[in-house]
């Protein structure tokens, strides 16, 4: 067994930086189900918030449901869900409490793992600031329940 | 904000450090500037002409014409490329993606009614189009085998055309009592390569001709995972067969850019063997009076992955057949197929 320590600056940060780490937002992202893998067709449930940014600095928060390829080949991607949110909308997501969404998944194309190609699903979030930042998160799942290597 | 806006960027795994936005603006307004100048520029040289009539700068000729294709150049490069480079700034891919995604849904629905969506899986449409003899439908055979003997008649004819005006010189020489003797060598070794081209040509053209065409008919489309299907398969010509094999595979296909070329990898995944029925007594002849006929089995296991296409990757399912004739090289013919996620029908 390894024990892993973390690992500390070695100089002490200067007193902006600290105050820019603090404030640099933050996005949580969580699927509902424990199961790593969805059939087609089902419901996936999920939630997710905006940490430490004020309603005032964002721009707007876009939430997607989306597979993508990964190999050999150029990437493709496919968009099966997608709301992008407003500032109203906004102001309850950046509150404490998490916005929830259900999203019914299709049939297909199914999460492949291949030797040229793997296909993926993931949940993806971006969040644009008005001072032209950005910042991204992804919860990947498992659509079908094909073996994973083919 | 930060307090230094970064002029440069830096790639960080799949992210780019530095203000993303400075890239963007800065691009549009080189295309935006290419743009403006493009229109100055052929405002300039027309009105020159339709103002001052009588001025010898710029009269119609070599000159006009070229300032007049470069600021049109000028002008569908620049606003081509900054209306792209505005509609990437101010949309994300996920929102290109879904707002492509649902026009293009909104035309599939007014065009074909409402229906579940089949996106990136590959359409029936061909596949169906063609009813078979003895089974639902009859599968379209993958082009492709006529391509080595299209490539052998274009290069036999161009060769032996070759050869013909050579021969046609040396004997212009050799009439005239001047023989030219290193254009008579030149044409022995002409003559040596155009008998094996033309040989192989007859050879490739008397085996598509004796083989014959072969005819692969199914009970049902699409293909689902766990299904049994029923296949017919008939050989024409004239042969008999050592070998037939009925195989139904999945390959993946990726394009991926190498340098400055575009290439596609295609790599067998999964084979899956066709059932097939006993061979005759006799052994599998064919002949034009009476072609092989065999009715094969089908069953594919729960656990395959469906037919996927998109711009770049594909999976693609297919029904080969395998044949090995005495005296002829084995031959090969695949047949497309579709395979769909049970869930999607």
């Amino acid at each position: 067994m390894a024990i892993v320590l973390p690992k500390f600056p070695r100089s002490r940060l200067s007193p902006q930086r600290r105050l820019t780490r603090r404030t640099e937002p933050a996005l949580g992202l969580s699927l509902q189900s424990l199961q790593a893998g969805h059939e087609p067709c089902d419901v996936l449930e999920l939630e997710y918030r905006v940490h430490r940014v004020a309603p005032a600095e964002v721009d707007q928060l876009e939430v997607s449901v989306m597979w993508y390829t990964e190999g050999k080949g150029g990437e493709d991607f496919g968009v099966h869900y997608f709301q992008s949110l407003s500032t109203d909308e906004l102001r309850s997501v950046i509150d404490d409490q998490p916005r929830q969404l259900s999203v019914r998944l299709p049939a297909s194309p199914l999460s492949y793992e291949g030797s040229l190609l793997k296909i993926r699903w993931c949940v993806r979030l971006r969040l644009y600031l008005l001072d032209g930042r950005k910042v991204s998160a992804e919860q990947p799942f498992y659509l079908g329940n094909l073996t994973v290597e083919v | 904000m930060a307090k230094w806006v970064r002029l440069w960027g830096k790639k960080r795994g799949s992210r780019m450090s530095g203000w993303w936005l400075v890239g963007s603006v800065g691009e549009a307004a080189f295309f935006g500037a290419l743009f403006l100048l493009g229109i100055v520029t052929l405002t300039i040289v027309v009105s020159w002409q339709v103002f001052m009539p009588e001025s010898t700068w710029l009269r119609p000729g070599f000159g006009f014409w070229l300032m007049v294709t470069a600021a049109c150049s000028f002008i569908v490069i620049g606003l081509t490329a900054f209306v792209l480079q505005i509609s990437q700034t101010l949309a994300s891919p996920e929102m290109r993606s879904a707002l492509a995604s649902r026009a293009k849904q909104e035309h599939v629905r007014r065009a074909e009614g409402d229906q579940a969506s089949l996106a990136n899986l590959p359409s029936l449409q061909s596949l169906t189009d063609s009813p078979g003899v003895k089974l639902t439908y009859r599968l379209a055979v993958q082009r492709g085998e006529s391509t080595p003997l299209l490539l052998s008649a274009l290069f036999t004819t161009a060769w032996n055309a070759l050869v013909a005006v050579l021969a046609a010189l040396a004997f212009q020489h050799f009439r005239s009592g001047d023989p030219n003797w290193f254009l008579n060598v030149l044409l022995v070794g002409f003559l040596v390569v155009s008998f094996f081209t033309t040989r192989w040509f007859f050879r490739l053209l008397r085996q598509q001709n004796r083989i014959g065409p072969t005819a692969v008919e199914i009970d049902a489309l699409p293909l689902l995972p766990g299904g049994v299907y029923q296949l017919y398969l008939c050989q024409y010509g004239r042969t008999a067969f050592r070998e037939l094999k009925l195989s139904l595979i999945s390959f993946e296909e990726t394009t991926f850019q190498q340098g400055t070329d575009v290439r596609t990898e295609r790599r067998e995944v999964r084979r899956i063997d066709i059932e097939m029925p006993e061979v005759p007594a006799k052994g599998l002849i064919a002949d034009p009076e009476r072609p092989l006929e065999m009715d094969c089995k089908l069953a594919l296991p729960d656990d395959i992955m469906h037919s996927f296409q998109s711009e770049h990757n594909a999976i693609a399912w297919k029904i080969v057949v395998e044949g090995d004739a005495p005296k002829w090289p084995s031959f090969c013919r695949s047949f497309r197929v579709a395979v769909y996620p049970r869930s999607a029908v």
